[in-house]
């Protein structure tokens, strides 16, 4: 399916002024079915290296741009697939196809066949084609084509073809190259719009597949084969699949020149300068406003903190369910509006919020201005790309001395000093009055996004225990919990940190649950509760164990399989700490506790376990540190080895002998 | 579940306006309920449910709902908005209005962009079940009252009503009114009410309704909520001789039904060439009459499902495609594939019937309504002589022996039926058809049985055999995962599951074997490098289990309100870890059995000088507990837990 790419609105500068020279024609019908190889009849393997229960043989996408009568461009996708499949599990999985659209494109020509291993073949009857939409009203349709391909079974060769039609004014449309199944050859077939015409010229990009260029067996359309593609994958910790699965890029832009790239940026640049610096237009109001917000900060951060808190936490953010906005209040400022508006009513969607820091912090003399980003989650910025269908984010960039710094206001839980984690690290453009200035978002340190728990066990002479738990998150880690809390019931809350606690203690009654700082992005979310382990029904020869890592010792490794096809993708930085003292009862022995263990977990991660023993006092000790980075699938047996081993040291257990348990059993 | 997905669709459809406007007599009258503290934490109350059906002789019919709910908790916005289903081939959508109360007074009407169409996806390929949806979820906060009024007029063959008072939020009032025509009458049945219910009749108008019903919070492993809610089964009933059109309004028996559905099913009872080929070519061979049911049976299970369902209110739901075509497509759905099984046997001279059930809770029909609604699904009677031996066989009012057999499912054979099958109420068609009850089997003849031998070396890792064996729908539960995972996705799901007890298992081999009714069985080798544990002192420690028990009695820290349904199960797993070193003969943990309203548990370790043989076994019963038992049974739990995670202490250089 082809993703057209929703642009901003700012971005779609008068860069192609289209002129209807010429129309599209119209869409031609399919030609005759080429013929099933008879090798491809016969195969009874999969060409796949890695197996499969069915592949994609052939794939050809024809990818068309062309004028319409409609003053715009229509753009036409021609699918064809033809699929082998090898076993009942590969016949389920490819037997029905739906092809779905989003409002504003349509499906045409559907044709299927299939092909038997004797020549046979069975066409899918156009009575058994159905189209539905999904959602009707209200600009909000779409629509599904399904149908079923009749007699698929192992050995056929299933076939289907399809148009996809959508109109722009402005087209940037993502292809993506892979499917859930391995791909033996997919052909993209490219007929950009007439160069003689348009103003504007096409580029594409390829991503995720080595670099690759079209050729141009014929005037005026280009083709380029992508060969051997694995299946997407779908494993944990997984990348975003823009960021992994090897896609295409295809836009229009006016910019030709080998100077293209920086007038690009310029011109985007100075659209996105008006639309800021009508946003934040200054006034005595917002000057003395600010003054007042900053009074007593002693340096330029201070002042910074000061505004990002009050933006953050005293203007209501129509986006954030908890602030007590009533719902036509929400409807009443669902709009960006300047300032001093905001200001006056203490309401506005993220992006006012954001223009409000903005302005109050130019008014104090910072110079500010809007950078778009991509995002960790989605896909990165990359400046030879004349478009910005990867400027997916955006954020306030403040000069402070001779930086740039990064802020986003209008995140309820974004502590100040840290950009939301699927925005660290990624690169920024930074719309200045002249161009763009690129910078790296920051990535901050593990230590301020920390998962700190600790715990007070006390051990009693029958084997079972009880303490008083507690979790300090802070930075990233308080964000997530946050977003998760956000818009929940009290009781929905309870329950929430009650699984929280039963996640990482599993096997323990807990009560007495306690969130503070549940909405308070200024200080760390605490979660605490009082946990009681019941004892053992057996202790053979008085012996209990007791686990070096309270919180993790019950857990399942982070990597269970052997094998492993994608690379492994962390999202965010951060710190899980762990120190829980467990008071032993009297008269208990340990013969020896172990000492440190610590590891690597190849470029993603560090680890220390510990304990220690002082009198009757065990102190048990854990630190994760894990990095947002990606490691190669290549290196997953190393990295799943120390994913064990940090396992293994988190689940050794300390054999204590209880005296009174041993003469009781 | 249909009317769930279309709320979930509702939610991503964005945000919605309104507009002042005053609000009807009747949403307002509902909205000064006051709130109820037995509501409890409910995070919405339905204050009115007023559901209005006007029935014509020719199978037309009018439906006015109308929906009051007053949302109390955060949980509650996005499920203020109503929906209306409807079947867009035989109904249209003749009016939605909406209108929002504020808790501070004022009165808003939901505008259209709040309304939606939504198709009602489920597993089918196609079918045009719609709902019409109101989206309120960002219109309103907490206290607010959302009021909603549908009218729908359409067409039906079916002249009954299965009318539900509530779903699962508190309900002040609940409403159902239905009017019929001139001489008309109605008979109807609650289900799950303490009192009867009586209606109130004015003229050909019969109202019944009930007050003040409390929440029904969703808990884990609770029984259906059918099973749990007050509900109506009405048929409307004309006058003797009275004209009845296409509508099913004379049948008040299952014996009518089972005649009436059998005639709908002979439609497809259609042969071609192909098909007497294909059967044919299915029983060439067989040596026996159970051989050849077998391999006919096989064939169209080895079908694929697809559903599609067109005309549903003119029964099309209920009446199979030609048995030819299903052939030539290569697929369909549940009554498809009996149907053509039928006219496959009856090619090779074997009598089938159709049999109408239903799929997913084994207690779902209520025998005392002859309803087609109850059903959703669709079996085969096969004639079984009294020389054809074994299960599930049932006997029809006139005597005559069915073996039963489900061709939808492609894992279960012939010989066996599905759990949720088992011991539920079916409907056999014909002229003679009748309910029957489906015979249950034994929990222990569905016993999963494992046996894993464990050869641990000096560095302590293990090599590990683990062959599991299955009866029954055990056995049909091993040969379904086997089939429906890739090899990949299966070797990582028995990786996962013993790596807790082994961290960096690899599976190095698995094999399936054994592929018939009665039992299935599966190899897996492992290498475990990480088998056993460093312990303090140079010890070393084995894990008591090798694969750890996926026990779950739904959440084990939340007070639990609604009852729990359990189903049969039976396990009983034995570890065997060969030594390098003799070591004594005797038990090295005291046996422990642990008792419960569930079931009961056995555990057990022992040496025998060369082998350390550690014994599970679980027996759970099917059978609704109450809710005061989830404290025992949480304990039961914990106890298995806090038992099975010991390990072994093991002397140093063992």
């Amino acid at each position: 399916m082809l993703t057209a790419v929703p642009l901003p609105r700012r971005a779609m500068i008068a860069a192609v002024a289209v002129v209807v020279c010429a129309v599209a024609g119209p869409v031609r019908a399919w030609e005759k079915w080429e013929p099933v190889p008879a090798a491809d009849l016969a195969r009874t393997a999969p060409l796949s290296p890695d197996g499969a229960d069915a592949e994609v043989l052939s794939w050809v996408s024809a990818l068309r741009y062309a004028f319409n009568v409609r003053n715009s461009i229509t753009v036409t996708l021609e699918q064809t697939m033809r699929v082998k499949v090898y076993s009942q599990r590969g016949r389920d999985a490819v037997a029905e196809v739906h092809l779905p659209v989003v409002a504003g494109t349509k499906i045409e020509d559907v044709e299927a066949r299939v092909v038997h291993p004797d020549g046979r073949i069975q066409q899918v009857a156009d009575a058994d084609i159905f189209e539905r939409a999904l959602v009707k009203g209200h600009g909000r349709n779409a629509k599904e084509t399904s149908f079923a391909l009749p007699g698929l079974e192992p050995g056929c060769v299933a076939e289907y073809r399809w148009l996809e039609l959508h109109d722009s004014d402005f087209p940037s449309d993502i292809l993506e190259l892979a499917r859930d199944l391995p791909v033996a050859d997919h052909l993209i077939r490219l007929t950009p719009l007439d160069t003689r015409i348009a103003r504007a010229t096409m580029r594409y990009a390829f991503f995720n597949t080595p670099v690759a260029t079209f050729e141009s067996p014929r005037l005026g359309v280009y083709e380029f084969h992508a060969r051997d593609l694995a299946p997407t994958s779908d494993e944990p910790a997984a990348p975003p699949t823009l960021r992994q699965e090897p896609w295409v890029l295809f836009y229009y832009t006016t910019h030709t020149t080998d100077d293209g790239s920086r007038l690009y940026w310029r011109e985007v640049s100075e659209v996105i300068c008006g639309a800021w610096n009508k946003h934040t237009k200054g006034s005595p109001a917002i000057a003395a406003r600010a003054r007042e917000l900053v009074a007593g900060a002693a340096t330029a951060t201070d002042s910074l903190a000061a505004l990002y808190a009050f933006c953050q936490t005293q203007l209501r953010n129509t986006d954030n369910p908890d602030n007590g906005l009533t719902a036509k209040e929400r409807a009443d400022h669902a709009d960006i509006d300047n300032a001093a508006r905001t200001l006056t009513d203490g309401i506005a969607p993220p992006e006012g919020i954001a223009a409000t820091f903005g302005a109050l912090a130019e008014q104090l003399g910072f110079e500010t201005r809007l950078a778009y980003l991509g995002d960790r989650s989605v896909a990165a910025l990359d400046p030879d790309i004349l478009s910005m269908a990867l400027a997916t984010s955006a954020a306030v960039a403040v000069r402070v001395g001779s930086a740039w710094k990064l802020f986003k206001p209008g995140e309820s839980y974004t502590p100040f000093g840290l950009l939301p984690s699927n925005l660290e690290g990624e690169l920024a453009a930074i719309a200045l009055d002249k161009g763009a200035g690129f910078i790296t978002a920051p990535i901050a340190p593990a230590e301020q996004s920390c998962e700190c728990r600790g715990g007070y066990i006390t051990v009693g002479s029958d084997g079972s225990s009880e303490g008083w738990m507690r979790a300090d998150l802070s930075g990233h880690r308080g964000e997530e919990a946050r977003g998760e809390l956000e818009g929940l019931s009290a009781s929905a809350r309870t329950k929430w940190e009650r699984d929280w606690f039963a996640a990482r203690l599993p096997g323990a009654t807990l009560d007495s649950l306690e969130i503070q700082n549940a909405t308070n992005p200024g200080a760390d979310l605490v979660l605490i509760a009082r946990a009681r382990w019941d004892a053992p029904a057996e202790a053979p020869g008085g012996v209990v164990h007791m686990p070096v890592s309270v919180f993790e010792a019950g857990r399942a490794p982070a990597f269970t399989a052997s094998e492993r096809r994608a690379n492994i993708f962390l999202s965010s930085t951060g710190v899980v700490r762990d120190s829980v003292v467990i008071e032993l009862p009297e008269g208990a022995t340990v013969e020896a506790v172990p000492g440190e263990a610590s590891g690597t977990l190849g470029k993603l991660g560090e680890w220390r376990v510990a304990m220690h023993r002082e009198a009757s006092l065990l102190t048990a000790s854990h630190t994760h540190w894990r990095y947002n980075r990606e490691a190669l699938a290549a290196d997953y047996p190393a990295i799943k080895a120390g994913y064990d081993a940090m396992h293994e040291a988190d689940a050794v257990m300390v054999p204590v002998r209880l005296p009174q348990l041993r003469s009781s059993k | 579940m249909r009317r769930a997905a279309a709320f979930a669709a509702a939610a991503l459809l964005g945000a919605a306006t309104v507009c002042a406007a005053e609000a009807p007599p009747w949403l307002l009258e509902a909205a000064a309920a006051p709130d109820d503290p037995a509501w409890g934490d409910a995070p919405l109350a339905e204050l009115l449910h007023d559901d209005a059906i006007t029935f014509a002789a020719d199978g037309k019919l009018t439906e006015r709902e109308r929906r009051v709910v007053r949302v109390r908790a955060a949980e509650g916005h996005d499920l203020a908005g109503s929906a209306m289903s409807y079947d867009s081939e035989a109904d249209r959508i003749v009016s939605v209005k909406a209108w929002v109360v504020h808790p501070d007074g004022r009165r808003d009407e939901i505008r259209k962009d709040a309304i939606h169409d939504v198709a009602q996806v489920d597993a089918e390929l196609y079918d045009a079940y719609r709902a019409c949806v109101v989206s309120a979820g960002d219109l309103v906060e907490d206290g607010a009252v959302v009021g909603v009024e549908f009218v729908r007029e359409g067409r039906t063959i079916f002249a009954q009503q299965g009318m539900s008072f509530q779903g699962s939020a508190p309900v002040v009032l609940a409403r159902f009114t239905l009017t019929l025509p001139e001489g008309w009458d109605v008979r109807a049945q609650a289900f799950n009410c303490d009192a009867p219910i009586e209606p109130q009749r004015t003229g050909q108008t019969w109202t019944w309704e009930m007050r003040g019903l409390p929440w029904i919070p969703d808990e884990p492993l609770s029984p259906p909520r059918r099973a749990r809610v007050p509900w109506l089964g009405v048929n409307c009933v004309p006058p003797p001789g009275a004209p009845v059109g296409k509508t099913t309004a004379a049948l008040d028996s299952w014996s009518a039904w089972a005649a009436w559905l059998h005639g709908r099913g002979l439609l497809a009872d259609v042969e071609s060439p192909a098909l007497r080929t294909q059967a044919l070519q299915c029983v060439a061979g067989a040596t026996t009459r159970r051989d050849s049911l077998a391999r006919l049976a096989r064939f169209v299970q080895n079908l694929r499902y697809t559903l599609v369902i067109a005309d549903a209110a003119h029964g099309g739901g209920v009446t199979p495609h030609p048995a030819c075509d299903v052939l030539a497509h290569g697929y369909g759905d549940c009554k498809d594939k009996a149907s053509l099984l039928r006219t496959m046997m009856r090619v090779v001279g074997i009598e089938a019937r159709l049999v109408s059930a239903f799929s997913g809770d084994a207690d779902h029909i209520r025998p005392e309504w002859p309803s087609l609604t109850q059903f959703n699904h669709c079996i085969v009677a096969i004639a079984a002589p009294e020389s054809l031996a074994g299960e599930p066989i049932v006997r029809t009012a006139d005597g005559a022996r069915w073996l039963l057999f489900d061709p939808t499912d492609p894992y279960t054979r012939l010989g066996d039926l599905p759990e949720d099958l088992q011991g539920s109420f079916v409907l056999v068609r014909g002229a003679d058809g009748s309910l029957v009850r489906v015979p249950r089997r034994s929990a222990t003849d569905n016993a999963l049985t494992t046996r894993t031998d464990i050869v641990p070396d000096s560095t302590g890792a293990a090599q590990v055999h683990t062959r599991w064996l299955g009866r029954f729908q055990a056995g049909r539960e091993l040969l379904a995962t086997w089939r429906a995972e890739s090899p990949r996705d299966h070797r990582a799901r028995l990786e996962h599951e013993v790596a807790r007890v082994a961290p960096g298992a690899v599976v190095a081999s698995m094999q399936l074997s054994g592929d018939s009714t009665e039992i299935v069985a599966e190899d897996v080798d492992y290498s475990a490098p990480r088998w056993l544990r460093a312990v303090t002192g140079g010890r070393r420690s084995a894990p008591l289990v090798w694969l750890p028990l996926d026990l779950s009695f739904g959440d084990d820290q939340t007070p639990r309100t609604q009852p729990l349904l359990l189903d049969d199960a039976v396990r009983r797993d034995t570890v065997v870890i060969h030594l390098a070193q003799p070591i004594a003969r005797g038990p090295l943990l005291e046996p422990v059995q642990f008792d419960s309203p569930a079931g009961r548990y056995t555990a057990s370790a022992v040496s025998d000088g060369d082998a350390i043989l550690i014994a599970r076994a679980i027996e759970l019963h099917r059978q609704t507990l109450p809710a005061s038992t989830a404290q025992e049974l949480r304990s039961f739990l914990r106890a298995i837990r806090t038992f099975e995670a010991q390990r072994l202490d093991l002397a140093a250089g063992w």
